[in-house]
């Protein structure tokens, strides 16, 4: 897309204006205040509705529909419209929004498929650099820079999915970590019914089957809910009170007896002792578990390492079988970490089990205790619980929890038991005794397969909510790590480009001394990271080492890549507001050259509240006259004063048609003041130092044409030493043209006092000062190319000059005599 | 550009067309959960809400 004609009425300072750029480069410059970066708030509004300005960090307060129109105007009022061209449409299409319906961009609907690719990519304002960000770019904390280089990637929205799926993630392992708590409570039920320590499939089935001769039954082979009670009837005399089953919970009773055992509190204190080193010995050494993360890939890299040793991740080299032998390290490292966790497992379940055994028996006697009414009891045992809980929660992620500094070793090796627990069991038991009459080994056995088949029910239900949990556990997991991948390889190979299209910019920008420059753009954690070489001192944050200058000509240059690739084929158009603040004047001269040769089928905007910067951008041939406007005079009322700039000639000319010699002198004047220290500093000439840093025409002047004149007297010598008897004879010429067009300029004469001869002209009439301007009007001549207009320039090589050439290369004096 | 010139993919839509692609190589993700994802991505932001939507829903049945 390029911008053909641009018309604003009433937006932010500019309350009534239309500039042309067909399609080339624009400039606009004029002082602070002048209302030029309105211009670019209009542009940013047309192509996305808002404006970037009027919104983020410092802009409370402000309101798009109060602070987007000019003062005192109505977002009814506030239009902007423009004519744009755009790929793979011949004829330009008119656009237009209002800032009352700031969503709607008016355009003939036959363009909308070449229109929508277009605003999607403003969306992202990739389209805008101005001071405001290329600061932040350079003056920006380390962390903070690549997070604004992130912005203006428009990735932001790449880490927010990140974290979303990590907490996607973080959601799905703390369900898989409560159903997982869910197994080992239902796993309790079932080992204190069957009153066994440890979960056994076996164990359980030889219970059942006990159960079920008990009840005149046949034993069953397979372990399922349904068949517990197959082919049985139940007893004969039922219980008066089936909710009490005395024979069982004198079960229950004895499972919490059992807890504090010596054999009981062996087992479980040298399990606890066995676990708590090995955690230990994992969590003192981080890489342990950073070797079992890495096991396969490095298993895949072992695979993958050729004869040359090199790694095959990274390319960096290697000594003959080194990194062989540093892998395999690695991978002993990971296996001996392996069977710590196989061994952690494996103590943790013998616990678990004993913990939610415990648990559910516990339980079952303080429904009794309440039936009961055994308050004191009762309260000791809810406490019991309590803690036998937590330390169950413990138990689902041991690696992470485990030892709670609430359990000490010694409260751990009794399950956390109140240490009166038998003398508590006794008064329980004998209490129910005392209340309920014995249950027979029948009913017992009936109730025991009841509530077996209800445990075994429950146990089915966790699992499968649990298998449940584990998949979608692992199917964040993947989620997570694919977008890991694919986010690796979109971004690293988007920085791989823009790193080498950021180096090559950066070198040109700073010739010579920055030859060997290198830059390392690449992702890094959930950022990124960027860092630049020091002259072969290594790489290091653009902010550590590099001068100011160094830093905004990197945040250019940054910027120019980013947007290069970003807008590629769909907005031609660049935005530079006011970019080049701390740019000293010999890289902008590099930066109008970037600009050219590099962005050559590209549309800038420049803004800019430099004089100079503005005169060098004509002056290279970034932007002619035409696309050249300056801001002046800015008030309340009327918004900024707009001026083209006008062709020096074409204004001396109308002011000699109307004989008004002393606005033409005034103006060649000032043009050629302007015009002959562009030359002085193409040249190097050197001229006088003034304290008071004033120089006028009488300085720039003589300095540029003695310095022309020394110049080709140097080519002359060149040519003769080299034998180029022809380009002698041109240089003659050329010299003869130089000394003619001196004198017939009165170059003498302006190097007297201004005011003197100023006043003489003005005595002048205008046949006679007509040959003046006509003689200066050659003398400029001399200094430009009649190919490309560009201004001739001295380039050195070694401090020596080397050659006098325009940028074209039509002009090419050789400045290097040939060796004797 | 051409008549068969097409929006532009964001650096995010080719990272989660290249994710989604991956993900249905996985046994573990079955077409319905693909789906869900993908139409959830094509729609915006892809929310947290979205992602747990269409992961729980796939895992009712084991694949």
């Amino acid at each position: 897309m390029r911008l053909l004609e641009l018309e604003i009425k009433n937006v932010r300072g500019i309350c009534d204006l239309t500039i042309k750029p067909n399609g080339k480069n624009f400039v606009a410059w004029g002082p602070n205040g002048s209302g030029k970066s309105a211009l670019v708030d209009a542009i940013d509004f047309l192509l996305t509705g808002r404006i970037s300005r009027l919104m983020g960090k410092g802009t409370r307060g402000i309101t798009f529909s109060e602070h987007g129109p000019h003062i005192d105007h109505q977002p009814k009022d506030a239009i902007v419209r423009a004519l744009i061209k755009l790929h793979g449409l011949n004829e330009p299409v008119r656009i237009e929004r209002c800032m009352e319906n700031a969503a709607l961009l008016k355009f003939d609907g036959s363009a909308k498929k070449y229109i929508n690719p277009i605003l999607l990519v403003a969306q992202r304002g990739q389209h805008v650099l101005t001071r405001r960000e290329i600061l932040r770019f350079v003056t920006s904390e380390a962390g903070t820079r690549a997070q604004q280089i992130q912005e203006l990637m428009d990735i932001e929205d790449i880490e927010t999915v990140r974290k979303t799926l990590v907490t996607v993630q973080n959601e799905f392992e703390k369900e898989l970590e409560v159903q997982r708590g869910g197994v080992n409570r239902a796993k309790g039920e079932v080992t204190a019914t069957a009153q066994i320590k440890v979960f056994s499939e076996g164990l359980i089935l030889e219970y059942v089957n006990q159960n079920r001769v008990l009840l005149g039954g046949t034993p069953v082979s397979t372990l399922k809910p349904e068949n517990l009670k197959i082919e049985l009837n139940p007893p004969v005399t039922m219980a008066t009170e089936p909710k009490i089953n005395i024979g069982l919970l004198e079960k229950d009773i004895q499972n919490l007896c059992n807890v504090t055992s010596e054999d009981n509190k062996k087992g479980i204190a040298e399990g606890d002792r066995q676990l708590r080193t090995i955690l230990a010995s994992i969590r003192s050494n981080p890489e342990l578990s950073r070797a079992i993360a890495r096991m396969q890939l490095t298993q895949l890299g072992m695979s993958l390492i050729d004869e040359n040793g090199s790694c095959p991740l990274c390319d960096k080299a290697w000594p003959p079988s080194e990194l062989r032998g540093y892998l395999e390290k690695r991978i002993e490292m990971a296996q001996d970490t392996l069977k710590k966790q196989n061994n952690i497992a494996k103590l943790s379940e013998n616990i678990t089990g004993s913990v939610t055994g415990t648990l559910a028996s516990l339980k079952k006697v303080i429904e009794l205790t309440r039936i009961l009414n055994l308050e004191k009891e009762l309260s000791t045992l809810q406490s019991w619980c309590v803690d036998l809980e937590s330390l169950a929660d413990v138990m689902v992620s041991v690696v992470d929890k485990y030892p709670d500094t609430r359990f000490s070793p010694e409260r751990i090796k009794q399950l956390l038991a109140p240490d009166d627990v038998s003398e508590l069991m006794t008064k329980v038991n004998e209490t129910a005794k005392a209340k309920y009459q014995e249950t027979t080994p029948g009913q017992s056995a009936w109730d025991t397969l009841t509530r077996l088949q209800v445990n075994l029910e429950g146990l089915k239900k966790a699992e499968s909510s649990f298998d449940k949990a584990r998949l979608s556990y692992k199917k964040a997991s993947l989620f997570h790590d694919s977008f890991m991948l694919a986010r690796d390889f979109i971004l690293g190979k988007l920085y791989d480009s823009i790193r080498d299209r950021f180096v090559d910019m950066y070198r040109q920008l700073h010739g010579i001394d920055e030859q060997d420059f290198t830059a390392k753009i690449e992702p890094e954690e959930a950022g990124l990271n960027f860092e630049v070489d020091f002259y072969g001192r290594g790489t290091h944050p653009p902010h550590a080492l590099h001068s100011e200058g160094h830093q905004d000509s990197m945040g250019l240059c940054l910027y120019l890549a980013l947007a290069e690739h970003l807008t590629k084929d769909l907005i031609d158009l660049v935005i530079l507001d006011d970019v080049v603040m701390s740019v000293d004047a010999n890289h902008r001269r590099e930066v109008c050259r970037l600009l050219r040769t590099y962005f050559s089928d590209r549309q800038f905007l420049i803004t800019t509240h430099d004089r100079t910067w503005a005169n060098q951008l004509r002056s290279e041939g970034i932007a002619d006259k035409k696309g050249t406007i300056e801001f002046y005079n800015w008030h309340v009322d009327t918004g900024p004063m707009v001026a083209y700039e006008v062709d020096m000639w074409e204004r001396i000319e109308a002011d000699l048609k109307r004989n008004n010699i002393p606005d033409a002198a005034a103006r060649l004047r000032r043009g050629s003041e302007q015009f002959f220290s562009e030359v002085c500093d193409a040249l190097q000439a050197r001229v006088t130092y003034n304290l008071n840093t004033q120089w006028e025409l009488g300085d720039w002047l003589p300095a540029a044409m003695e310095q022309y004149r020394n110049l080709l007297k140097l080519a002359k010598a060149v040519a003769n030493s080299w034998g180029d008897e022809s380009g002698v004879e041109i240089l003659k010429e050329l010299d003869s043209v130089r000394a003619q067009v001196y004198t017939r300029s009165g170059v003498e004469q302006w190097v007297v006092n201004a005011s003197v001869h100023y006043n003489n002209w003005a005595d002048f009439l205008e046949k006679d000062f007509r040959p003046v301007v006509e003689a200066f009007h050659d003398l400029y001549n001399l200094f430009l190319c009649v190919n490309c207009g560009g201004m001739l320039r001295l380039t050195m090589s070694d401090k020596k000059p080397e050659n006098l050439r325009c940028d074209c290369g039509k002009v090419n004096l050789n400045l290097v005599s040939k060796t004797k | 550009m051409s008549e068969e010139m097409k929006i532009p993919k964001s650096l995010l839509e080719q990272i989660l067309e290249i994710t989604l692609a991956e993900l249905e190589k996985h046994e573990e993700f079955d077409e319905h959960t693909v789906r869900l994802l993908r139409e959830s991505s094509s729609h915006g932001r892809l929310t947290k809400q979205q992602i747990i939507k269409a992961i729980k829903e796939g895992s009712e049945v084991k694949p």
